[in-house]
């Protein structure tokens, strides 16, 4: 059990979440994993909620761009974990050759949403678990838990519905095409790391500093930069986290390119 | 430990609270070089002469365009050796509803009234709010005192309307401070530009706000779902209050049944005993038929458990007596439900109370009678929140949010 009674009370918000999704979702719910440090948290809090199996699919959005490290980590633990894996790869685009030299906004545009939106056809999945969080960013900051997406992905944020607390009261209106559940959205950065620490969370090496820098935030290998940083252990990660004042999404190209940027992607159905 | 308050910043319309809310962020330090660098870039670009520190909280295009805050949202604050997690709020009477998902979330609140103006609708109805939804450390921050030219006058004055408007209210203002959020007068630190007033800053002021435990120590167990765990049953949910141990004696209400603990088991086997907050499974020597989600597994004293409850409400859609199709969703429990009487109602935004009547507005606050289709457990609301505040739906929309009383 966790001794920390602040990080057991943000686990067991993300549990009833997740344990409310599966509740009204049975097998029309998925899970999005990145390998990234918040999407396995979350998995392992998915993993306590169903006690130990992951009883719903585990989805993975496949730019091809990923950093070989993730690859590795994955297929690792998709066999200990004994995951449903589904690959989401927008194989057209990637034909076509799509990258991130064709602009940024297009690329994770047609190699991230339009890959999940053949995934959610395909599977037909009405929704999914996205490990977003408030204080990554001051866009996902005004996010709901349960935030219903429309059949273009579109997110209505002009008129988000009511919660309280941890209580939503949607997913049973009309016109809504899936339901993004964001389960960590109460989690800051150095939470999931202490949370990582408590739990024995596997993670990927890419977060430790190796010759002076780390990963704080990964995505695609070609679009994000490691910050200065000598953090090799946890341990250190906190420490640094206790005093940073570099945003965690620095290193992260897309974010940047333009103003409003994470605005126009997310309102185009970017996770 | 980490453990910190949550403090929503509620108040009326261009009061001045994302301004003061990021103002607290930018003066502590509590943002990243890069949302700093940010903030620069879209305040040049808008030609703004001066810092909007409102953009750090809104950041949609169109809130900082139109000068507005369209949703709620939440921000951390470290100062001092002390954290806060703060919540802005809109203050548009259409965006009632995202002021009600902010504010559900706070321990405390900040009420901004603009030192030019006076006390106006939205601040009554927000007041209402605050204490409806059982927050009762309130403290009132008179903001904009530059544009007041820093008077005692005009802190004063509101001070007084304040004051009337808490008794109206019913409830206990905790302490009352002047500030300018644009300038950061009286912040962080006493401002010189007001020293007629003597109390501390906004910030220590935040710092000694505490949160109330509650007393409420009986196990309560919603029913969230039944999973299976090799061919055994496992009930599962998050517990609401007190603690369960492994071979207790439960019962169940609305069913009355009993129940024997066998396991108790989380992700890593079983446990010897689990409390709140956790969420757990639970498997028994036997689970009864009845055991089903929006059961509530319980020691102690009986909840109290009807099919007839009277409540006061508030009102986010109109509806009325006999409306069919009305549904009253209570932690897990989710039951048919109907409108049977209306005892007294309120205005919210002049907060006079009125009697009878058979229809409700948005924005009205109702004592009502309400009959369920099933029996429903409804704890007192200020004792265990979480089993005591329902909601009820229309066509899958919210129209009112409530407790029984």
């Amino acid at each position: 059990m966790l001794n920390d009674p602040y990080l057991a009370g943000l686990e067991a918000r993300s549990i009833y979440i997740i344990r409310e999704a599966y509740w009204r979702y049975r097998d029309k719910l998925a899970v999005l994993w990145s390998m990234g440090k918040d999407s396995t948290a979350m998995l392992h809090l998915v993993r306590k909620s169903f006690l130990g199996s992951v009883s719903i699919p585990v989805l993975h959005i496949d730019t091809t761009y990923k950093f070989p490290e993730i690859y590795r980590f994955r297929d690792r633990f998709v066999k200990k974990w004994r995951l449903d894996l589904i690959i989401a790869k927008n194989d057209e685009a990637i034909k076509s050759g799509m990258s991130p030299a064709k602009g940024r906004l297009d690329c994770c545009h047609a190699l991230k949403t339009e890959a999940l939106k053949q995934a959610i056809a395909r599977h037909g999945f009405k929704a999914l678990l996205l490990a977003i969080r408030r204080d990554e960013h001051s866009i996902r900051a005004k996010e709901r838990y349960f935030s219903p997406r429309d059949a273009d992905f579109r997110w209505n944020y002009h008129e988000q519905p009511l919660e309280m607390g941890e209580q939503s009261f949607q997913g049973r209106g009309e016109g809504q095409d899936h339901l993004r559940i964001h389960p960590m959205l109460h989690w800051r950065e150095i939470d999931i790391w202490r949370y990582i620490k408590a739990e024995k969370i596997p993670i990927n090496p890419l977060y430790f500093a190796k010759g002076g820098k780390r990963y704080r935030s990964i995505g695609c290998a070609c679009c994000c930069e490691p910050v200065e940083s000598s953090a090799n252990t946890i341990e250190k990660v906190i420490k640094e986290l206790e005093s940073t004042k570099i945003a965690e999404r620095a290193g992260r190209t897309q974010d940047k390119e333009r103003e409003y940027m994470m605005q126009k992607l997310r309102s185009l159905g970017y996770m | 430990m980490y453990n910190f308050l949550n403090i929503v910043f509620a108040g009326e319309v261009d009061s001045g609270k994302s301004t003061l809310l990021g103002r607290l962020l930018y003066d502590t330090d509590s943002v990243s070089i890069q949302a700093k660098e940010e903030l620069k870039k879209v305040c040049d670009g808008l030609g703004r002469q001066v810092m909007e520190y409102a953009y750090l909280l809104d950041s949609f295009q169109e809130e900082r365009a139109e000068e507005f805050t369209l949703d709620t949202t939440q921000a951390f604050v470290r100062a001092k050796g002390k954290e806060f997690l703060l919540i802005d709020v809109p203050g548009h009477k259409e965006l009632l509803k995202n002021m009600l998902t902010g504010a559900s979330c706070a321990d405390a609140a900040v009420l901004v009234i603009d030192a030019s103006r006076s006390v106006e609708e939205q601040t009554k109805r927000h007041l209402f709010i605050l204490k409806f939804l059982g927050i009762e450390g309130v403290l009132v921050v008179v903001n904009k005192m530059d544009l007041a030219a820093y008077k005692e006058e005009a802190f004063l004055k509101i001070k007084s309307e304040c004051d009337g408007l808490a008794k109206t209210v019913g409830i206990k203002a905790n302490g009352i401070i002047p500030v300018s959020a644009r300038e950061g007068e009286n912040l962080l630190k006493g401002s010189p530009k007001m020293a007629w007033h003597r109390g501390p800053s906004l910030l220590e002021v935040l710092g000694a706000f505490k949160s109330e435990e509650s007393a409420f120590s009986d196990l309560r167990f919603p029913v969230q779902d039944i999973y299976t765990a090799g061919k055994e049953p496992v009930v599962v949910g998050s517990i609401a209050s007190g603690s369960v141990g492994a071979s207790d004696i439960l019962r169940a209400v609305p069913s009355g049944v009993e129940l024997k603990v066998k396991a108790i088991r989380v992700l890593s086997g079983n446990r010897r005993s689990a409390s709140a907050p956790e969420a757990v499974g639970l498997l028994f020597q036997r689970l009864p038929k009845e055991i089903k989600r929006g059961e509530i597994l319980y020691k102690g004293a009986v909840p109290p458990v009807s099919s007839q409850i009277r409540a006061k409400i508030f009102c986010l859609k109109p509806f009325a007596e006999g409306d069919p199709g009305l549904i009253l969703s209570c932690s897990t429990q989710e039951v048919p439900a109907s409108l049977d009487s209306i005892v007294s109602r309120m205005d919210t935004s002049s907060l006079e109370t009125r009697y009878g009547g058979e229809c409700l507005a948005a924005c009205d606050a109702a004592e009502v009678i309400l009959r369920t289709g099933a029996p429903v457990v409804a704890e007192k609301y200020l004792s265990l929140p979480s089993l005591g505040r329902f909601i009820l739906l229309k066509d899958a929309q919210p129209v009112a949010i409530g407790f029984a009383c």
